[in-house]
């Protein structure tokens, strides 16, 4: 039993998970049922579990650990998961999503993260990846009927399944040198390396498989297809959470495991951070999509976050976590208003949908202009505060040309975020899409994102204090 | 006619070449079930690395993962083969340069 | 207290929001003006407040309040005035009523939105100007962008989308810039000192490496003359101003214009004294090609707004000419010229705005002869247009003449050429005054404009009478700037007393040893001439190192 403890927030996940499957089994043809709250209980549970487990170390089979490292990330999974438990209700209905399916792959995808940043294995890391990865495929295109649905997902999925064997291939060579697929084991290899071939070989393909995940230029193709194609709900969950699982393992797996050959893989990072920031923001600006717009700007994102992990300090270690959480509370935000706004008819998702917002809903018009100020990276918002540190942390080690490139490529963002604001405030409806009614709970969900990123924005410390000790797990 | 003994230099080779086969094929062929053939080809060769090591090793660890990766690769079969039904419904093509519907 | 002046405006805003109910309601509109007047009228008492309780004899910083904010990073809430933010805390306070005021008129869409941006702006400058440290400093200028933003994209003129992006994404460019640089500032005093600290007074005089230094420096000032703006960063200045709304331009050039300006004074050269030597004269130049191009530029507009504005660029070219003398007089000047700019342009800018109120053309064609139709707003055209030119008399000349006196002590030909634009703007001031309200009425639509409404005299009152008390009366002001003003000059020469130097947080109201460093001043009855004439220590700008060039 000394082994379960570690595993209970994603064992009370993958149970919320199969009583969504079990709800949907037993619905009437026609029947509503509250799936979504069952997703909540059982989200809040392992949100709680994650907050009693903080500090206690918790080891399972010798092979998932939930250290501070992982319980952060674990509630930034359980605020994702929450924020699209309470949107999906007002949406799965309109969008002609199957239910119980829809739910039950969710939580199955965000357990899946929750191992994956857990794992103190590369095989369960994989493993993880894969149930992440499989359940986030199948909801990409689980409207059957949309023909882009099906594309993207297809699209993601032959992308991802080609990662994967990288990825996979990567674990081989680390198995090779180690003997074992434990990341202590393999550090210790790494670090008195006798194949430095083999070792490097291992880090280049591991790094390919994470920056596939992470959408990283330039193995960043899928995303803006995968992003546009997919009902906006999926976009919304998978921009977030899949980001911070994968940029949780990358940091566990390359700035302990992989550390000692620190020297080898930074140089790379950096071009790739250096990159990524400038594609994401360049491209970002030509799209007249907003969800793709969105999918640009999260590789962007994708940028500032490597330049945390190419810092390769505590410092950067942290940055990325309470960066992740920054990001996923703000994208959310906007895709989710997206979502919100959208039916199957009319997705709601082009530029010029926006127009007039502010004055058909002056409420969802100001929300989403906080979440685009905080992706922006506007003070007093908590994009600033997330910026701020990944900046400091990468000055701090002398990556002045990196950070005056993230800086810019920032500036070059505000652009196309503002011609959201713009359509939003500064010009005039042309013809009135009918915009569905948001219920009750998703305005709170959205006003909590709100108080969250104002929170962060001006008293982030105590957050930060945890990210720093989260942090501190992985040597 | 000389035999040369078999080394793990040789199984290595080996599974990378097919794996550089496997992800060749992932770039070049057009029809998306050859496609889905050479994903596996991938997976495959990992599987030749994890076993011949293992052997060589002397423990079942790495054969245990084979199994493991075997396992995990049927799943994402399963999963690829439904999407791709499902994309076959909407297009009636199986080739890959028709696959046009999102860009930007 | 401090915090209260800052965060008063925008607790005022969320009320405003609350009052203003669901949706854009006409019949709220009183209330939401009324409130959000009422609001900014509390704070600029608040400001005079602090004017009244401000010690006068001190270049310390006072009313200073600090708190651990980010004790990761070393960033603390550092506020405090001297006598240089004092005035401009002040002017702050004292155009936002009056941009209220001129929008009464003009604006009638989403007057609960307008309201709001504006308090929410006020706050932002409030606190560009209190903050002492850097980060703070920079979230408050970062968060000026925002509601200037709307302002100029919801409620200006055609072209106002354009308008609001080109000059939220140029001043962007230069402030994130300052970013990295503040934070590789911070890290830098982190491995000299081994504390990581972000505070003002702890990173003055931090020892960088001559290159850093450089880069420094460059990307401050790059951040702050785009602000100013200075040629050839001005591009973005003309189409803020034209597509603003009179209330937008009235804040944009009376109070954001100088956050540029103040940064340059506070931030930019007296944290990279070595650099800013270096540089100074450069940017000096750039300086006085600014004052003629814009005069020249000026000359030639049809449309009124233009003008105002690239006389805008010509008279901030003269406050960053004095600021680049490093000397008292020049500094002493600047200052003033800030203060005096913001109510003379702003006093354009609202006359400018009660004209095409009326007619809505800004065209000079389109006037002539409104001296017979208005003869009240004539003359607080002709007054305001006066305090412009630097009439002797009128605030204008105080400014100017001290930052010329401050240049001729420096470089004589700078001043010289500089002086030209003294002449230009009367000549292109002047004239547009000619064209619009002398000769005959040519326009019919002219002939039944009604003169200066009730509310146009609260507006008008107050900022002539501004105008007219800053020129007779400048010892009021240039008294208290005076210590801070020194305290700055040699803070950037490098010849600060040891004591003064050494800085401890929250040293605020210390007693100091700053008074050996005073020159005893006569008990003059002119303050001008004893500005002048009681500071020969700190005038001999040939022995400092940037007069050595």
């Amino acid at each position: 039993m000394n082994n379960l403890p570690a595993i209970i927030p994603i064992l009370i996940v993958v149970l919320s998970a199969a009583a969504a499957m079990l709800a949907e089994a037993f619905r009437q043809p026609g029947e509503r049922m509250p799936i979504a709250g069952l997703g909540l209980i059982g989200l809040v549970g392992a949100g709680a579990a994650s907050y009693f487990l903080w500090d206690k170390d918790a080891q399972s089979f010798g092979v998932v650990r939930a250290d501070n490292f992982a319980l952060f990330i674990n509630i930034i999974l359980c605020i994702i998961g929450v924020l699209t438990m309470v949107f999906s209700n007002d949406v799965v209905e309109r969008e002609d999503i199957p239910g119980g399916e829809y739910y039950a792959l969710t939580l199955f995808a965000i357990s899946g993260m929750m191992l994956m940043v857990a794992a103190t294995d590369l095989l369960v890391i994989f493993l993880a990846l894969e149930v992440l990865s499989l359940a986030v495929y199948v909801l990409t295109g689980i409207r059957r009927e949309s023909a882009e649905g099906a594309e993207a997902a297809f699209k993601y999925f032959l992308l991802g399944a080609f990662s994967s064997a990288f990825f996979l291939y990567g674990i081989a060579f680390a198995f090779t040198i180690a003997g074992s697929t434990r990341l202590d084991e393999v550090g210790k290899a790494m670090a008195s390396a006798p194949h430095a071939t083999l070792a490097m070989l291992a880090v280049a393909l591991l790094a390919v498989g994470f920056a596939f995940k992470i959408s990283a230029v330039p193995f960043h193709m899928w995303t803006p297809d995968a992003y546009e194609g997919a009902p906006t709900i999926v976009t919304a969950f998978m921009s977030t959470g899949v980001k911070a699982a994968a940029f949780g393992a990358f940091v566990r797996v390359f700035l302990s495991t992989l550390q000692p050959l620190e020297g080898h893989w930074v140089p790379v990072l950096a071009v790739i951070a250096g990159a990524t920031m400038i594609v994401g923001t360049v491209v970002g600006v030509l799209q007249s999509n907003v969800k793709r717009m969105l999918a640009y700007s999260s590789i962007a994102h994708a940028g500032y976050l490597l330049l945390g992990i190419v810092a390769a300090s505590e410092d950067g270690k942290a940055a990325v976590l309470f960066y992740l959480l920054v990001y996923a509370v703000a994208n959310i935000g906007a895709l989710g208003i997206v979502a919100l706004l959208g039916t199957a008819e009319h997705p709601h998702d082009q530029l010029r949908d926006f127009a007039g917002l502010w004055r058909a809903r002056p409420g969802l018009a100001g929300l989403m202009t906080v979440f685009l100020l905080s992706l922006g990276g506007f003070p007093p918002t908590a994009g600033f505060i997330g910026k701020w540190y990944i900046f400091a942390a990468a000055v701090r080690d002398g990556y002045y040309s990196l950070a005056i490139i993230g800086v810019l490529s920032s500036v070059v963002s505000v652009f196309f975020y503002l011609r959201i604001v713009v359509m939003m405030y500064m010009t005039e409806e042309a013809a009135a899409p009918a915009r569905p009614r948001v219920s009750g709970p998703a305005m709170a969900g959205l006003a909590l994102a709100m108080l969250a990123t104002f929170y962060l924005g001006v008293l982030p410390t105590r957050v930060i204090e945890y990210a720093v000790e989260s942090v501190k797990a992985i040597v | 006619m000389h035999l040369y003994p078999i080394t793990a230099y040789h199984y290595l080779v080996l599974a990378a070449a097919l794996f550089a086969l496997g992800a060749t094929g992932v770039m070049l062929r057009r029809n998306i079930i050859i496609l889905f053939m050479s994903i596996e080809l991938m997976l495959n060769a990992v599987n030749l690395n994890l076993v011949a090591f293992s052997r060589l090793n002397g423990h079942v660890v790495g054969q245990v993962f084979a199994l493991f990766i075997v396992a995990v690769a049927a799943a994402e079969a399963v999963v690829g083969l439904g999407i791709l039904l499902a994309f076959y419904r909407n297009k009636e093509t199986l080739n890959i340069d028709e696959v046009n519907l999102l860009r930007g | 207290m401090l915090s209260t002046i800052v965060f008063l405006p925008l607790v005022g805003a969320v009320l405003v929001l609350l009052l203003g109910g669901r949706g854009d309601r006409a019949e709220r509109e009183p209330i939401v003006r009324y409130a959000a007047l009422a609001v900014s009228l509390v704070s600029f008492a608040s400001t005079l407040w602090l004017w009244m309780q401000f010690n006068a004899s001190t270049a310390e910083f006072q009313f200073v309040e600090q708190h651990e904010w980010l004790p990761q990073f070393g960033i603390s809430y550092h506020l405090g005035v001297d006598g240089i933010s004092l005035f401009l805390v002040v002017l702050t306070g004292f155009l936002t009523p009056l941009a209220l005021l001129t929008s009464w008129q003009s604006v009638h869409e989403s007057v609960k939105l307008f309201s709001f941006f504006m308090l929410v702006l006020e706050t932002a400058m409030l606190g560009v100007f209190v903050s002492l440290d850097l980060f703070l400093f920079y979230i408050f200028w970062d968060a000026v962008l925002i509601p200037m933003y709307f302002l100029i994209g919801i409620w200006g003129y055609e072209r106002r989308i354009y308008a609001a992006v080109k000059f939220i994404l140029y001043t962007m460019v230069g402030s994130i810039l300052m970013l990295v640089a503040i934070i590789g500032l911070g890290y830098a005093h982190a491995s000299s000192t081994g504390t990581l600290s972000f505070d003002l007074l702890q990173l003055y005089g931090t020892a960088l490496s001559r290159t850093m230094e450089t880069w420094f420096f460059l990307a401050f000032t790059l951040a702050f003359v785009i602000k100013v703006p200075l040629f050839p960063f001005h591009t973005w200045l003309p189409d803020a101003h034209v597509e603003a709304p009179t209330a937008g331009s009235v804040i944009l050039a009376g109070v954001m214009l100088k956050m540029g300006t103040y940064g340059l004074l506070r931030f930019a050269f007296p944290l990279f004294p070595t650099a800013a030597a270096e540089f100074a004269p450069y940017i000096a130049a750039l300086a006085v090609v600014g004052i003629v191009y814009g005069a020249l530029v000026a000359m030639v507009q049809p449309d009124m707004k233009k003008l105002v504005a690239y006389s805008s660029v010509s008279h901030l070219g003269f406050v960053v000419l004095g600021l680049c003398a490093v000397n008292v007089n020049g500094v002493q000047g600047a200052v003033y010229q800030m203060l005096n700019h913001g109510v003379s342009t702003g006093g354009l800018f609202i006359i400018v705005g009660m004209l095409s109120d009326r007619r809505h053309t800004r065209l000079i064609s389109e006037y002539g002869g409104l001296k017979a139709v208005m003869p009240r707003l004539v003359a607080a055209f002709l007054l305001i247009t006066l305090s412009s030119i630097a009439l002797p008399g009128m605030n204008g000349f105080i400014g100017e003449f001290l930052i010329l006196l401050g240049a001729f002590r420096w470089h004589p030909k700078v001043a010289a050429i500089a002086a030209t634009g003294v002449i230009l703007s009367a000549v292109y001031m002047l004239w547009m005054f000619q064209r619009v309200n002398y000769g005959d009425v040519t326009n019919e639509e002219n002939r039944r404009l009604p003169d200066l409404s009730p509310r146009e005299w609260a507006i008008m009152i107050p900022t002539i009478a501004t105008a007219i008390a800053m020129g007779i009366f400048p010892g009021v002001f240039l008294k208290p700037m005076e210590p801070a003003v020194v305290r700055v000059v040699d803070r950037i020469h490098g010849t600060l007393p040891a004591a003064a130097s050494t800085r401890s947080p929250g040293s605020g109201l210390r007693a100091s040893d700053e008074s050996s460093t005073l020159a005893p001043r006569p008990a003059a009855d002119s303050p001008l001439i004893s500005t002048l004439g009681s500071r020969p220590s700190a005038l001999g700008p040939r022995s400092s190192r940037i007069g050595q060039r």
